[in-house]
Formats: structure tokens, C-alpha cells, sequence
């Protein structure tokens, strides 16, 4: 849905506009014309709202209206990729630390986006999700995630992937220790779930686990999780 | 001077609602005042004309032909044949936005020229009514405004109509707020009210400023007072049996007669029967009634009790029959006949008690039938005051008028305009559910973002199309032809995709429901929502030849109704 960003500081709406500022059907709305419920103008036949008007209109009518900037941002959550939410946290080798304490403390001092007192609360936080639950998953593999992260008010979710030096024990159900964290870091509920169950998805493929088990370079890795997520198509 | 009309439509097009709707209503109550003014003068020198033969024999069969002439010019001739006209004003403003054909201008107009002269017992006012919303209607129609304004300014034709037959501004107004357009908006008392004031200057500008019917000045005492309370009873009683007289002729002769010709020279002569022996009933009876409020008729009780039985029968025959007009003024003639029935009762039970004489009965009991009949008092108390200039009845007045139409309401649910329209459903109010129903659109509900299956596939290859879908339900369509075979519901799905054999065995054919109830775009929504009933579901596929078009769910039904009824919501 493409919707021009300068809508709050147009003077004048189309219909389709208002339908989305009032989020009615545009059959309504043009219904709503010709009975005469709606202000327009005619300006050369063709029929344009004053912005003004609708706003003053649909308040005088106790209708709801979308707040004028949020029509901008529409639908923008799950547009991101697992590749590139990769990209944009980057892929870290030999993370030292023989528990997970010292494992994570290394792994999100790695991290340039956080500030001190980030890092501070999302080891915390991390701590404190594993005490619940372990978040190895399996086959040596960690998902450390904090729905705390919503609170950095980061644009896009970032996923970056920590190679451990030494193996730990992490409690995972299959007892293997884990060698690699992939850590969420992300946006929105939206974009927290469905990330989750993309990597949820890139884990049952066997090849990528051999992929990581190899630790191979940069650019292999993300091409390896370009090439399943293209395979898949409903990503 | 043409030239100009597409600039002048412009110009209203972008002008201010009010100014425009002021502006237009000037020129509609004008328009419309002339009308009933024609009709006014038409009448009074047709009827001249055949009262010099009212004691003739003749006169017997004269109503026949002229019921007889009305229906072949309603029907055959100008092809606007059937109900009294009122009711197709309240049709139109109540669902049709207020479009009303242009024949409707003169069709109803010469129909009541014709039977009301010749002797037909039935009222101009309504014709006159109907042409004046006629006119308003097609003027907003050639000024392409909306229909908010369409409905105003038709109304506002209504009430410079009745206006300026009466010379009653008031009353024009009321009328039409109360019976025509149901509310009493902000938005529509302006052109109402102007058209009024224009239909009544018209009026005065050619008649003078008479007042319709003259009476003595009488004070009002306590006794008055008391026994307008009984007066109230005999004016329901009125109402009550006009109302029911009116329908079952109505369908007695209907069902009788099935050629329209035949039944409108029997109904005719029937009339023409009653009119020879009670040359009363005669015509809209305007004259009879100034005799009454005058003093000056006087007549045995028994009289004066076959006249109001009888005025009641020859008008529901006159209507009945395929005649044209209206029952305003025969209601006047009925209640101003109860007030004198009413006084002779009294008079002659409790002849010590010193109440008035029959001119305030009469007068009062002809707002009490009026707001009998019409279930509308305001308009009966208004019309009574304007046209007797008989503000000194006030007290009783307002009593007996709340208390008849209180008391008819009791008995007969809707009034006379109303009840055939409640009964094919044509009535909707503002605001009311069955106003918002009619008003959505289906297509305005279709929600089409929805995802399509094939029924060959295995339910391992939809799981990504479960996946992707945002909804919990996927309609299954034929590849080959585009039909819609059935829906597959996620709930049935669940138990059955963590299974990996059926998984891979079962196909879609075998889990989708085909025993559904579809809509269609062409459905009302009055419809759709019983299906919704019926069906017990909360959403139904919308089929249209065969073919999927989307979904109609009650979710989104409930948050455009509420929007609809905001919009409708005058804050």
C-alpha cells in the first residue's frame, strides 16, 4: 500500500486517502457522496476532501481517525528477511567464556548499536529468560532472546550470530553443548514471532547445521541463508 | 438565458449548504403555492359548474364518470396509477433519497381536479402536496445536488404546498417535519420553513389573507375542558373506524373487481348513491365544514351520525375505487361532524351543563381526527389555530388532539399514510436499524483478500498458503471453471496437520465444507444477516454466478454499522 508520506500536510485528500484516514471501504465513502453525508469540493469535476474538513467532519461524527503519519508507515513489519537482519548484526567468531554468564557478557560486548547501560539490562534480561527455560534449541545451536528489545527502539531487527571458542553446557533438551548463538534482537511483537519461526525453519534444514557446524566465513554463510529462504518462497 | 444554467449550477454546486438550501427552498415554496393555488381555482370553478345540477338525478352516475375519467388518465394516460400520493412521498424521502418521478407534478393534480369536482369525497391537499415535493425533488435532481438536500428540499415543497392551500405556515412546516420527513433536523427546518413563508405570501398575494373558515369568538370554561376529554374518545373512535374502513374497502373492492375500468364505475356509483342522499359527502367539503363552525348547520343527532358514517364509507369508496386525493380534508369534514355529534350527545344527555356551543366541538374535533388519523397532533392543533384563527380553543385543543392519537396508536399501530408502507417495509427512519441495513451496501463489505485452493491438493502442499494467509479460512475453487466448490476451515485443520501420514494423504477435497450458505452482492443486507442467523456462522462466502467474489463477516458488518450510524448521527 503506497501512501504519499506528506499526507498530513496536504491540503487537500483523495478519496482514497480519506477512505484510509477513516479506514471505511471507498464504495462507503462514495456512497457518503452521493447521499450528502461527507463534505467534498468540485474542482473540475473531478472531487477532492479538504483535509481540514474530513478531520473536522469525522470529529463532529465521533468517527475514529487514523492517526495522519501512521498511513506512512503501513505494513513495514515483516518485510525483513532473516539475511538481512543478519546483515545488519553481523557475524562474530571465537567468543570466549566458559559459562554462559561470561559468554553472553563477551557477546554483547561485541555489539557496537548497544550503549553500556543496554548491554547492562539485556544480560539481565537474557539471564534471566534462560533461568525459565534453557533457549538451546538443539543440535548445538542457542537462541538467546529477550522480548526487552522492543525498549531500544532499534528500525530494523538485527540478528547476529556469536561462534563460541569452547562449546558450553546450555541445558539444551538434547543435551549437545551449544557452540553458536543466534541472538534476536527486534522491533515488534509481529516482527519477533515470525523472525523466530524463520530461524525456527532454517534450523530443520540439515545443511545450514552443517553450514554453521563448519563455522564457515562471512560470506558463505549468508548466501547459505539467502539460497534456503529463497528455496522456501513464502518467506 | 439557458446559457447561464450550467454556471448557475456550478455556482450552487460550491455554495454553503444552508445558503443553498434557503435559496432553493425560496424557489420551491413559490413553485409550489402556485400549484395549490391552480388547483385551488380549478376546483372552485369545476365544482361550481355541477353543483347547479346537485338535486339532479343525474347526479348519481356524475362521480362514476369522473373516478372512471381520473383512473384513465392515471393509468393509461399519464401511467401513474395507484396509492394516495402522501405515502410515495414518505417512500421516497425514507429510502429513495428523495427522488420523485416529474409526472408525479401534475399526474395527482388533474386526477383530484377531476374526482373531487364531480363529486368524489376526497381532499386536494395531498395532490397539492405531492406536486410541490414533485417539484422540489426534480429541481435539486437538475441541480445534481446530493440527497441530503434532495430529501430537504422536497420536503420543503411539501410544506410551501400545504402552506399556501390552507394559508397556514405553520402548518406547513409541521406537516411536514412530523408526517413527511419523520425528524426534526436543523438542516431541513430551513428550507422548510422558508418554502413555507414563500407558499403562504403566494397565497395571500391572490386570495388575501382570509382566513379558511370563520368562527364566533368563544371563551373556554372549565365544563369545555372536561368534556373535550370525552370529545377525545369520539374522535378515536372516528379515526379508528376511517382508518380500518379505508383498508378493508380498499381490498374488498380490489379483491371484486379485478378490471380497474369496472371497479372504479361501481365504487363510483356507490358514491354517486350516498352523495345523492347526503349531499354533504360530496367533493373535499370545505363549504360544509365553514357551515358547521359557523353555527349555522344544525341537524338531528341521528343525522349528524349517518353523516360521519357515511362521509367515512364514500371516501374510502372514492379512494378505494381508483379516485385521486388525498384524506386530509375529509378527515376535517369527519372530525368537525364528531364535534357536532359530540355536542348533540351532551346537549341532550346533560342539557343543564353550560358548556360552549358546537362550533368549539366541531373545531376542536377536527384536530382530534387529524391527529387521529395522520398520528400527528402538532399538525392538527396548528392547522386548527391558523385556519379558524381560534387560539382561544388552545387547552382544549392540545388535550383532545395528544389524547386521540395516543388512543388510536392503541388501536391501529401506524397511521393512514403509514401502514401500507410498514407493511412492504418501505418505512425506514433515520437512525433506525432498518434504515442502516438498507443503506450498506453488501459490495461495501466484501472483503476479497483472501486466499484460493485448489480441492486436489494435499494438505502438505497448502500449509505454506496457511502460512502466508493472514485469515483462518480458504475457499476452495475450481482451477478449470472458477467455481466455488466449498470452504476449509483452519479449526478442522489443526487436529489434523501435526499428523505427518495424513499430512501426506488427505486432500483438500476431502476436508472442505460444502454444505454452506453463500450470499450474493445482490442480497440486502436485512437478508444476508438472517443468514448469518440461520447459518450460525460468522462469516459467509459471497457467490455470484457460480464464481467466488469474497467474504461478508459480521465483524466488519458491526464496525460499518456503527460508522454508518455515526455518520447518520446529527451531533
Amino acid at each position: 500500500m503506497k501512501v504519499n508520506k506528506k499526507i498530513a500536510f496536504k491540503k487537500y485528500l483523495s478519496q482514497k486517502e480519506v477512505a484510509q484516514l477513516l479506514d471505511i471501504p471507498e464504495v462507503t465513502i462514495q456512497r457518503w457522496e452521493h447521499q450528502g453525508k461527507i463534505p467534498f469540493k468540485v474542482i473540475r469535476k473531478n472531487i477532492y476532501f479538504k483535509t481540514t474538513d474530513i478531520l473536522n467532519w469525522a470529529k463532529s461524527h465521533n468517527l475514529p481517525v487514523k492517526p495522519l503519519d501512521s498511513l506512512s508507515v503501513e505494513r513495514k513489519t515483516t518485510q525483513y528477511s532473516i539475511r538481512k537482519a543478519v546483515e545488519m548484526g553481523n557475524i562474530y567468531y571465537d567468543i570466549e567464556g566458559n559459562d554462559i554468564f561470561s559468554v553472553f557478557s563477551n557477546a554483547l560486548g561485541c555489539l557496537s548499536f548497544l550503549t553500556a547501560n543496554d548491554k547492562e539490562m539485556l544480560l539481565n534480561e537474557l539471564l534471566y529468560r534462560e533461568e525459565l527455560t534453557s533457549t538451546g534449541v538443539g543440535k548445538g545451536v542457542a537462541l538467546p532472546h529477550t522480548r526487552k528489545t522492543f525498549e531500544l527502539k532499534l528500525k530494523k531487527p538485527h540478528i547476529p550470530i556469536f561462534f563460541l571458542k569452547n562449546p558450553i553446557d546450555f541445558h539444551a533438551m538434547d543435551g549437545i553443548p551449544v557452540f553458536v548463538l543466534i541472538m534476536l534482537f527486534t522491533t515488534t511483537v509481529q516482527d519477533h514471532l515470525k523472525l523466530l519461526s524463520k530461524i525456527g525453519f532454517l534450523l530443520q534444514n540439515e545443511e545450514f547445521i552443517k553450514i554453521l557446524r563448519e563455522r564457515n566465513v562471512h560470506r558463505n554463510l549468508i548466501s547459505k541463508i539467502s539460497e534456503i529462504e529463497k528455496a522456501s518462497g513464502h518467506f | 438565458m439557458f446559457v447561464f444554467l450550467p454556471g448557475f449550477r456550478n455556482f450552487l454546486g460550491n455554495a454553503d449548504t444552508r445558503f443553498l438550501l434557503g435559496l432553493i427552498g425560496l424557489i420551491v415554496g413559490i413553485s409550489s403555492g402556485l400549484t395549490s393555488l391552480a388547483l385551488n381555482f380549478g376546483l372552485h370553478h369545476f365544482s361550481t359548474f355541477f353543483s347547479r345540477y346537485s338535486d339532479h338525478i343525474v347526479m348519481i352516475i356524475i362521480p362514476a364518470i369522473g373516478i372512471f375519467l381520473t383512473v384513465i388518465l392515471l393509468k393509461y394516460l399519464i401511467k401513474d396509477f395507484g396509492s394516495h400520493g402522501v405515502p410515495d412521498v414518505i417512500y421516497a424521502i425514507s429510502l429513495k433519497g428523495g427522488k420523485l418521478r416529474f409526472r408525479s407534478f401534475y399526474s395527482k393534480l388533474l386526477g383530484s381536479l377531476i374526482t373531487i369536482s364531480t363529486g368524489g369525497s376526497a381532499g386536494p391537499e395531498a395532490p397539492v402536496a405531492v406536486s410541490g415535493a414533485a417539484i422540489g425533488s426534480n429541481f435539486a435532481r437538475f441541480l445534481k445536488t446530493n440527497e441530503t438536500i434532495r430529501i430537504a428540499v422536497t420536503g420543503a415543497g411539501v410544506a410551501g404546498a400545504i402552506a399556501a392551500i390552507f394559508n397556514a405556515p405553520i402548518t406547513g412546516i409541521v406537516f411536514t417535519m412530523e408526517v413527511i420527513i419523520g425528524e426534526w433536523t436543523s438542516l431541513f427546518m430551513l428550507p422548510v420553513a422558508i418554502s413555507s413563508v414563500a407558499g403562504t405570501v403566494i397565497s395571500r398575494m391572490f386570495n388575501g389573507n382570509q382566513i379558511p373558515f370563520e368562527h364566533r369568538l368563544f371563551s373556554v370554561n372549565i365544563y369545555d375542558i372536561l368534556a373535550s376529554l370525552g370529545l377525545a374518545i369520539l374522535c378515536a373512535v372516528s379515526s379508528i373506524l376511517f382508518i380500518r374502513i379505508l383498508k378493508k374497502t380498499t381490498s374488498v373492492l380490489a379483491k371484486y373487481f379485478k378490471n380497474d375500468l369496472i371497479k372504479s364505475l361501481a365504487g363510483g356509483a356507490m358514491v354517486g348513491i350516498i352523495a345523492f342522499m347526503f349531499p354533504y359527502v360530496r367533493g373535499e367539503g370545505y363549504d360544509f365544514i365553514r357551515e358547521i363552525i359557523s353555527g349555522k348547520y344544525q341537524a338531528e343527532f341521528s343525522i349528524v351520525l349517518l353523516i360521519v358514517i357515511f362521509k367515512i364509507i364514500a371516501t374510502s369508496l372514492t379512494l378505494g375505487s381508483g379516485g385521486a386525493g388525498g384524506v386530509f380534508a375529509p378527515s376535517l369534514v369527519i372530525g368537525s361532524t364528531t364535534g357536532l355529534l359530540f355536542f348533540s350527545i351532551i346537549s341532550n344527555l346533560v342539557p343543564q351543563l353550560h358548556i360552549n356551543d358546537s362550533s368549539l366541538f366541531s373545531l376542536v374535533g377536527m384536530s382530534g381526527v387529524i391527529s387521529g388519523t395522520l398520528h400527528a397532533p402538532l399538525t392538527g392543533i396548528f392547522l386548527i389555530i391558523e385556519i379558524t384563527n381560534g387560539y382561544d380553543a388552545i387547552l382544549p385543543l392540545l388535550l383532545v388532539s395528544f389524547l386521540t392519537s395516543t388512543i388510536v396508536k392503541q388501536f391501529e399501530k401506524h397511521s393512514i399514510y403509514h401502514h401500507e408502507l410498514i407493511k412492504k417495509d418501505f418505512l425506514h427512519r433515520p437512525r433506525t436499524d432498518g434504515r442502516i441495513l438498507t443503506e450498506i451496501k453488501p459490495m461495501e463489505l466484501l472483503e476479497k483478500d483472501l486466499i484460493t485452493i485448489e480441492p486436489n491438493l494435499l494438505l502438505k502442499e497448502i500449509i505454506p498458503v496457511i502460512q502466508k494467509s493472514t485469515r483462518n479460512y480458504f475457499p476452495v475453487v475450481d482451477k478449470k471453471s472458477g467455481h466455488f466448490l466449498g470452504m476449509v476451515y483452519f479449526h478442522d485443520l489443526k487436529d489434523l496437520i501435526f499428523n505427518n501420514e495424513l499430512l501426506n494423504t488427505l486432500i483438500v477435497e476431502e476436508v472442505m465444507h460444502t454444505d454452506l450458505s453463500t450470499v450474493s452482492l445482490s442480497d440486502n443486507l436485512i437478508d444476508i444477516l438472517k443468514k448469518f442467523d440461520t447459518s450460525n456462522s460468522w462469516s459467509l462466502p459471497v457467490v455470484e454466478n457460480g464464481k467466488f467474489r469474497g467474504l461478508i463477516s459480521k465483524a466488519t458488518m458491526l464496525d460499518l454499522y456503527r460508522k454508518e450510524l455515526k455518520v447518520q448521527t446529527d451531533y
